[in-house]
């Protein structure tokens, strides 16, 4: 057995020697330190938004959904629109179109009339 | 949904009231002049049917205008039940497969064809340009 020293690194060690430290810094650097803090913070609360827009602002970024389940229930309402607005403009051209297309197709009209 | 729209539509509908002739636009006018005889007999709804389809018209190829004109005057004759029937057949034949539906639509010009060369009893559908 050989008494090498440790090497590894004890983080618990080196943030209780950093509180310890802290504990005896002049109280301008620590209100310094406060005030950076808070800028950081506030900095990050700002950038935080991902679909913020332009001119929008923050109105904008409170009506989108920020969370997955959010986003998911928004597409499904947005396909029910878009399906329920297919369906309802390929019946109505199918109400309308058949005239047309009996009269001008390239299929007899005999065809389709009952003699 | 269909049946919200057939509900809007009967609603509606009668709302549409009957147009004398003379009140129609020029370019429906021309559209639908084969069947300008017939007009005033139309009902309202019939009416308001062949002035949508005449609203179509300018959008059409000369091929398409050219089997309209020649078309519109036995589809006006025709009773509702009819056209109702014919446009149910023609739904029917928009859901075959395209290949058989090309088969259908050839033996039916052959079909066609060959009653334009011995005309029997009814209107014929005239091809030609007058």
């Amino acid at each position: 057995m050989t008494n090498q020293p440790d090497n590894r690194i004890d983080h618990g060690r080196i943030a209780a020697l950093l509180t310890q430290s802290a504990q005896h810094l002049d109280a301008e650097i620590v209100s310094a330190l406060d005030e950076s803090r808070s800028l950081a913070l506030q900095r990050q609360r700002a950038s935080d938004p991902a679909f913020s827009l332009i001119g929008f602002g923050h109105k904008a970024h409170d009506l989108l959904p920020h969370r997955t389940h959010q986003w998911v229930l928004a597409a499904i309402v947005l396909l029910v629109i878009v399906t329920g607005t297919a369906v309802f403009w390929n019946s109505l051209q199918e109400r309308q179109n058949p005239d047309l297309a009996i009269l001008t197709g390239d299929m007899p009209m005999d065809a389709y009339v009952d003699k | 949904m269909r049946t919200l729209f057939i509900a809007a539509f009967c609603f509606f509908a009668p709302l549409a009231a009957a147009e004398p002739w003379s009140s129609l636009p020029p370019a429906e006018q021309a559209a639908l002049a084969p069947i300008q005889t017939q007009w005033g007999s139309l009902p309202e709804k019939a009416q308001h049917n062949f002035r949508h389809l005449a609203q179509q018209y300018p959008k059409l190829t000369p091929d398409q205008k050219r089997r309209f004109s020649n078309r519109l005057a036995r589809w006006a004759s025709l009773t509702p039940e009819q056209r109702q029937a014919a446009r149910e057949k023609y739904r029917a034949f928009s859901h075959i497969p395209k290949e058989e539906r090309e088969k259908i639509k050839e033996q039916a010009k052959q079909k066609h064809a060959a009653t334009m060369q011995q005309p029997a009893s009814g209107v014929p559908e005239v091809n030609a340009r007058p």
